[in-house]
């Protein structure tokens, strides 16, 4: 009974911080999907771009304003 | 009078400075506005001291209007709900080429604005405050209803498209709880819009997500905006001269609007455009990238922030969330603010009031330096610039109450927005229904609760007749002249 508890706790767990990981990756797909709808070539260009407007987002807001994004 | 001076003591400079600087950055960062960033500084206020700590809160609340501008004109994404105006021409003059002109205009009216607030608030501030309290909830409600009306084609064009997107504002402004009796509205059972649609999200939207919608549905139609050389980047002196009357009109409109209870920053700088648009030389130019539709609603955000402080000096009253967090400071620093401030505190008084002076000059003195800065922003192609701008916008949408649910608002008000322009719908006079809305909705309700629901209520005092009465004729004048012209030119 109790291994089930926790066992299904851990599960929840597990799917909270998958969805956690999910958000952050959306936020790149948004920055490589836009861009190449805006006419940047290739895939390196656009998944450079994302990672430092993430970066630079992630910085800005969650780390010097104390924001907690999701 | 000497202790206006305490504010040019080293360590009041230095608080200056701090709060000049962090309102510049949160006013150019869409999202955590004035009132918030002030909340997180004031533990550290505290420590600093009454004097100094207030000092500080004074120099982000002034420094945000100051900086909202710039988002407005780079990347049409208000940094300040008060800034939502300055996108419609600044951003124009930016796609021209001409954003280092347009953010030198608006440093310089925020400067005139904001000093001219100052001597203002230091002649005028018993006594304006006292006529302003002269205003009720039924007046308030009629000045209001008269604002909508007035400004609602304040972007020219169809009046009836500009009426039907404030109607549209004003409706969705009361998605959320009723502000009198509690009630949830409108909300379809989403806990997330129970505090009703933020602004930031809904802003963001419909300029900055709009904005990107259209470049990703026609890359081509975005060109970058071609390097100008350094003498171009600043106003010429044609734009200077033009600026000076829209910047005049601005800063005393707002300064007045300003001592009205509700968001007065925004409102002035609605008033301000829309008097432009009667009466400026250049009324026609205004709305395809015009310096009088900066310099005017600049100058008046930036006053209508110095009018605010009035009631709060000299009665305790705070009349937008950003006074009301700076009372809060005053009261947990042991300074009780109204008639007996200048007796008690005359340091803490005088030192505030000088600060504004100081802080003013060093807003110009760090900003015209980095126009060439931000000016640069505009040359980024927009396959680089605009993914960023769309993150800004969520980020900034999810900043504002840490809701998920203001992500989707950002979104939605995205792809509503681009459509509207598609159809030839402009967004501001949205805007202004979603600002006014609550304030009509609030001053309505406490009326009708004083008069004991009497409707007769709304029209018993003599101004709030007059201005209803001009209302009503100015919501029925322009149909009538327009049939009366029809029928002139089309005798039958």
């Amino acid at each position: 009974m109790v291994g089930a508890h926790h066992g299904r706790r851990a599960r929840a767990l597990c799917g909270a911080a998958a969805a956690a990981r999910l958000r952050r990756l959306v936020g790149l797909a948004l920055v490589v999907v836009s861009s190449r709808l805006m006419g940047l070539q290739g895939w390196w260009r656009p998944a450079v771009l994302a990672l430092g407007v993430t970066g630079v987002a992630y910085l800005l807001f969650a780390r010097w304003l104390g924001v907690p994004l999701p | 009078v000497s202790d206006l001076f305490v504010a040019l003591t080293p360590p009041n400079l230095l608080a200056c400075f701090i709060g000049t600087v962090l309102g510049t950055v949160v006013g150019v960062l869409p999202g955590l506005g004035p009132a918030a960033a002030m909340a997180l500084v004031l533990p550290l206020t505290i420590k600093l001291g009454p004097t100094a700590g207030l000092i500080m809160l004074a120099g982000i609340y002034y420094g945000a209007m100051y900086g909202g501008s710039t988002t407005s004109i780079l990347v049409n994404v208000p940094g300040e709900a008060a800034s939502v105006v300055t996108t419609i021409d600044g951003y124009r003059l930016a796609r021209r080429g001409r954003a280092g002109a347009a953010l030198a205009v608006a440093a310089i009216a925020s400067f005139v604005a904001g000093t001219f607030s100052v001597v203002a608030l230091q002649l005028a501030a018993p006594l304006v405050a006292r006529a302003a309290l002269a205003f009720g909830p039924a007046e308030y409600f009629a000045f209001a209803l008269l604002g909508v009306v007035l400004l609602a084609n304040l972007t020219g064009g169809s009046r009836a498209k500009s009426l039907a997107m404030v109607v549209l504002g004003i409706m969705l402004s009361t998605v959320g709880m009723d502000p009198l009796g509690g009630t949830v509205r409108f909300t379809f059972d989403l806990a997330g819009a129970q505090a009703g649609l933020s602004f930031v999200a809904v802003t963001a939207g419909l300029f900055g997500v709009a904005e990107v919608l259209a470049t990703m549905a026609d890359p081509a139609s975005t060109t970058p905006v071609a390097r100008v050389r350094f003498r171009e980047l600043y106003p010429n002196r044609e734009e200077l001269r033009r600026s000076v009357p829209p910047m005049l009109r601005g800063t005393v409109l707002g300064f007045l609007v300003g001592l009205i209870p509700g968001p007065a920053a925004t409102i002035a700088s609605f008033v301000s455009y829309g008097v432009e648009k009667k009466i400026s030389r250049h009324r026609d130019e205004l709305g395809t990238g015009a310096i009088e539709g900066v310099a005017g609603p600049e100058a008046a955000n930036n006053a209508a922030a110095g009018g605010g402080m009035i009631p709060l000096l000299s009665l305790g009253l705070p009349f937008t969330p950003s006074t009301a967090v700076l009372l809060s400071g005053m009261l947990l620093m042991n300074v009780t603010p109204g008639p007996f401030l200048l007796r008690d505190h005359p340091q803490v008084f005088w030192g505030v009031i000088g600060s504004f002076y100081v802080g003013n000059v060093m807003l110009l003195v760090l900003n015209l330096p980095l126009v060439g800065v931000f000016a640069r922003v505009a040359t980024i192609p927009p396959r680089f610039l605009m993914p960023g701008v769309l993150v800004l916008c969520v980020v900034a949408a999810y900043a504002d109450n840490n809701n998920l649910f203001d992500v989707w608002v950002v979104v939605g008000a995205g792809i509503i927005g681009w459509a509207m322009r598609a159809l030839g719908f402009n967004p501001a006079p949205l805007v202004l229904g979603l600002v006014l809305g609550p304030v009509l909705e609030r001053a309505f309700l406490q009326a009708l609760t004083i008069a004991r629901g009497e409707v007769s209520g709304l029209w018993a005092s003599g101004p709030a007749a007059v201005m209803l009465a001009a209302a009503a004729v100015a919501f029925v004048a322009p149909a009538v002249l327009a049939l009366a012209r029809r029928s002139a030119a089309d005798p039958v």
